[in-house]
C-alpha cells in the first residue's frame, strides 16, 4: 500500500485540454494568423511595408490565394468546432463519467487525472461573470483584499471565447460576401462597401484581441513567459490551477480525496516565474502600447 | 579500281564538301549584312535625317516667353517606339516647312497631333472626339488629356509593352497626374485600388469602368459608368447578372465622407468603439495585472496567499 500511495497523489501536471480541442486550437491559430499576416498588406496598402509583405510570397495573387485558402481553412475549423461541440454533447449525455486512472509508470507524461471530458457547459456565461469581473477590476485597483474565485473558466477567458465566435461569423460572412460579390447583388453595391469596411475593421478588432489581449495571457505574463504549455500538450501545473480557478481545483481536490487518495498541500511554492526586470520592461511595453493606441484611435473615433 | 581510288575518292568528297560549306557560309553572311542595312536603312523613314540632323542634339532648346523648352528628341528612343516607321513630319504637320512657319508647343502641340493620330487610328480618334476629353479638347478647354497624355509621344508603346502609359500597370498613376483629390483617394482605399497598387494587374483599374476612350460623366447616357451600363462592366470580371443593384450606391466614396458615404461612415465609427473596446478592456487589466505580480514579488507575498489573481 506505501509503495502505491506516491502514485495516488494528485499529479503535478493536471490534464486541461484534450488531443480534440487543442488541434481545433492549432487549426485555428495557424489559419488566424495566416490570415493576418495575408490580409493586413491589403488594408494597409497605402504603407511602404505592405509591398515588401506581398513580395515575400511572391506577388499579389499569391498572397490573396494563400488568404482565400486560409479563410476557407478557419471556416471549416468553426464548422467542425460546431459540430464537434453538438456531437459530444448527445454522446456524453447518459455516459458515466470517465474514472480516475494514474499509470505510475507513465513516466513520459506524468498525466494522471483524466480531468477532461470533453465540452461541458462550463464556457457559458452566467451572472458570477459579472460580478467576478467587477470584483476583479475592483481587486486589481487594490478596493478589494482578494481576487474572486475563478472557475474553469474566468470571464476573460469567456469573453475571449465568445469574441473568437463572433469574429468568425462576422469575418466569415464579410469575406465571403467580398469573394463573390456577384451572389450578393440581392443587396445594393452599397452594402458590399459596408462588407469591405466591416471585414478590414472587424481584422483589426480581432488582431488586437489576439496580440493584445490573448497572447498576454498565453505567452507574454510574466507568469507563463514565453508560453503556457496548455496548447501545446493540454495540461496545467497543479498550483497554477489553484491560483487561477480556485474553485474548479477544490472540486478536483474533493473528487480525488472522495477516491481516498492523497492531496499534497503545496502551499507557499510559486510555480510561476518571478523575474522583476521582466515584469518592469513587459510594464513599460504594454503601457507604451496602451498611449500609442489611445493617440492613434481616439482622434478617429471623434473625427 | 573502286576500292583502290576510294581514299582519293574520300579526300575529294571532303574537300569538296569543306569548300561548298565555306561559300555558303561566305554569301549567306554577306546576304546576312545587307539585310541588316536594308532594316537599318528601314528603321528611319526618308526626311527623318533632315529634322534629326537638328533635333538629336541634346542641347537644342527654344524659349517662349519666360519657358525654355527643350527640342532634342532622342534617335533611340523614337527607334524602340511602334512609330519608328512613321515619318516625323506625318504626326508633326505643321513643321513640314523649313525653317518652320509657325511651331506650337505644349498643349497646342498635343491638339496638333492629335489631330493627325485619328488618319490612322480611325476608331480611337471617333471615339476620343465624342468622351469628355474630347470635347473638352473641341472646346479649346485647358488641361484636357490629349492621345499623348495616355499613350506617350516619341516613346508610344504597344499596351503589353510594362514601360507603356497604358499598361495596366500604368493606368491608375497616369489618370493620377490630373485625376486627384477625393475620387483617387477613394480608389486607392477602395479593393481594387489597394490590389492594383500591390501590382496585381487583374484589378479593376480606371479604364476597366470608364473605358479608355469613350469617357463621359456618368450622368450621361452614353457613358459606360452611368448606372444603366455601369452593371455590365462589374459582370464583365465578377460574372453574374448585370442586375441594377451593382449600381445602386455612391462610387468613389471613403469612410471619412460622412455625407456621402454615410452607411461607410457609420459602420467604421461602430468598428472603432469595438476597438476602443478592446483597448480599455485589455490593456489597462494587463498593465493592472502587471503592477499587482510585481509588488506581490517586492512584498515577498500574495503567491503564498494563494490565489493572487
Amino acid at each position: 500500500m506505501a509503495a502505491n500511495q506516491k502514485a495516488l497523489e494528485l499529479p503535478v501536471k493536471i490534464q486541461r485540454f484534450n488531443l480534440q480541442q487543442r488541434f481545433q486550437h492549432a487549426g485555428m491559430a495557424i489559419s488566424v494568423l495566416m490570415l493576418i499576416i495575408t490580409g493586413f498588406p491589403i488594408k494597409y496598402a497605402a504603407q511602404d511595408w505592405a509591398q515588401y509583405a506581398v513580395n515575400l510570397f511572391g506577388g499579389f495573387e499569391n498572397m490573396f490565394h494563400v488568404h482565400l485558402a486560409f479563410g476557407v481553412i478557419m471556416i471549416l475549423c468553426a464548422l467542425y468546432h460546431v459540430i464537434w461541440l453538438a456531437y459530444s454533447f448527445v454522446t456524453s449525455r447518459n455516459k458515466e463519467r470517465k474514472p480516475v486512472t494514474y499509470s505510475p509508470t507513465d513516466a513520459f507524461t506524468k498525466i494522471s487525472h483524466e480531468y477532461n471530458r470533453g465540452p461541458d457547459i462550463a464556457m457559458m456565461p452566467s451572472y458570477k461573470d459579472v460580478r467576478d469581473a467587477i470584483q476583479h477590476i475592483q481587486y486589481l485597483l487594490g478596493l478589494r483584499p482578494d481576487p474572486p474565485q475563478f472557475d474553469r473558466y474566468t470571464w476573460l477567458e469567456k469573453f475571449e471565447y465568445f469574441a473568437v465566435i463572433w469574429g468568425v461569423i462576422v469575418m466569415g460572412f464579410s469575406g465571403i460576401m467580398l469573394w463573390f460579390p456577384q451572389l450578393f447583388v440581392f443587396w445594393p453595391r452599397w452594402a458590399l462597401d459596408v462588407g469591405r469596411v466591416v471585414h478590414t475593421n472587424e481584422a483589426f478588432v480581432a488582431m488586437l484581441a489576439l496580440v493584445v489581449g490573448h497572447f498576454f495571457a498565453a505567452h507574454f505574463s510574466p507568469k507563463v513567459f514565453p508560453t503556457s504549455r496548455v496548447w501545446w500538450d493540454g495540461t496545467i501545473n497543479r498550483e497554477h490551477l489553484k491560483e487561477e480557478h480556485p474553485l474548479e481545483y477544490d472540486r478536483l481536490v474533493q473528487e480525488y480525496k472522495a477516491k481516498g487518495m492523497l492531496v499534497p498541500d503545496g502551499e507557499g511554492h510559486s510555480p510561476f516565474s518571478q523575474s522583476l526586470p521582466l515584469m518592469v520592461v513587459e510594464l513599460i511595453i504594454y503601457v507604451a502600447i496602451f498611449i500609442l493606441l489611445l493617440w492613434t484611435f481616439i482622434p478617429m473615433l471623434l473625427v | 579500281m573502286w576500292t583502290k581510288n576510294a581514299g582519293h575518292l574520300t579526300a575529294y568528297l571532303i574537300t569538296g564538301l569543306f569548300v561548298l560549306v565555306f561559300v555558303a557560309f561566305t554569301f549567306s553572311g554577306l546576304f546576312f549584312l545587307l539585310y541588316l542595312a536594308g532594316q537599318a536603312a528601314a528603321a528611319q523613314p526618308a526626311g527623318d535625317e533632315a529634322c534629326l540632323s537638328c533635333h538629336s542634339q541634346p542641347n537644342l532648346k527654344t524659349t517662349r516667353g519666360e519657358r525654355e523648352i527643350s527640342l532634342y528628341v532622342d534617335p533611340q528612343v523614337m527607334e524602340n517606339s511602334v512609330h519608328a516607321q512613321i515619318a516625323c513630319t506625318s504626326c508633326h504637320t505643321g513643321t513640314q516647312a523649313f525653317p518652320h512657319q509657325k511651331p506650337v508647343y505644349g498643349a497646342e502641340l498635343a491638339r496638333e497631333v492629335t489631330a493627325n493620330c485619328s488618319q490612322c487610328h480611325a476608331q480611337a480618334g471617333q471615339d476620343y472626339q465624342a468622351s469628355i476629353h474630347g470635347k473638352l479638347a473641341a472646346a479649346g478647354t485647358a488641361g484636357t488629356a490629349y492621345c499623348s497624355d495616355c499613350h506617350g509621344t516619341h516613346d508610344i508603346q504597344p499596351q503589353d509593352n510594362p514601360q507603356a502609359l497604358h499598361n495596366r500597370a500604368n493606368v491608375v498613376a497616369n489618370c493620377s497626374r490630373c485625376h486627384q483629390g477625393g475620387v483617387m483617394e477613394a480608389y486607392q482605399w477602395s479593393f481594387h485600388g489597394s490590389a492594383n497598387k500591390l501590382g496585381y494587374e487583374r484589378a479593376a483599374n480606371c479604364a476597366d469602368c470608364h473605358t479608355a476612350h469613350q469617357i463621359l460623366p456618368a450622368s450621361d447616357p452614353a457613358s459606360s459608368t452611368h448606372p444603366d451600363n455601369l452593371p455590365a462592366r462589374c459582370v464583365a470580371c465578377h460574372g453574374g447578372e448585370p442586375v441594377a443593384n451593382w449600381a445602386a450606391g455612391i462610387e468613389h466614396t471613403t469612410i471619412r465622407d460622412r455625407e456621402k458615404g454615410f452607411p461607410l461612415w457609420i459602420t467604421w465609427k461602430i468598428f472603432l468603439l469595438l476597438i476602443m473596446v478592446d483597448i480599455i478592456k485589455d490593456l489597462p487589466i494587463i498593465i493592472l495585472d502587471l503592477i499587482k505580480q510585481i509588488r506581490g514579488r517586492r512584498k515577498g507575498h500574495g503567491i503564498q496567499a494563494g490565489r493572487t489573481r
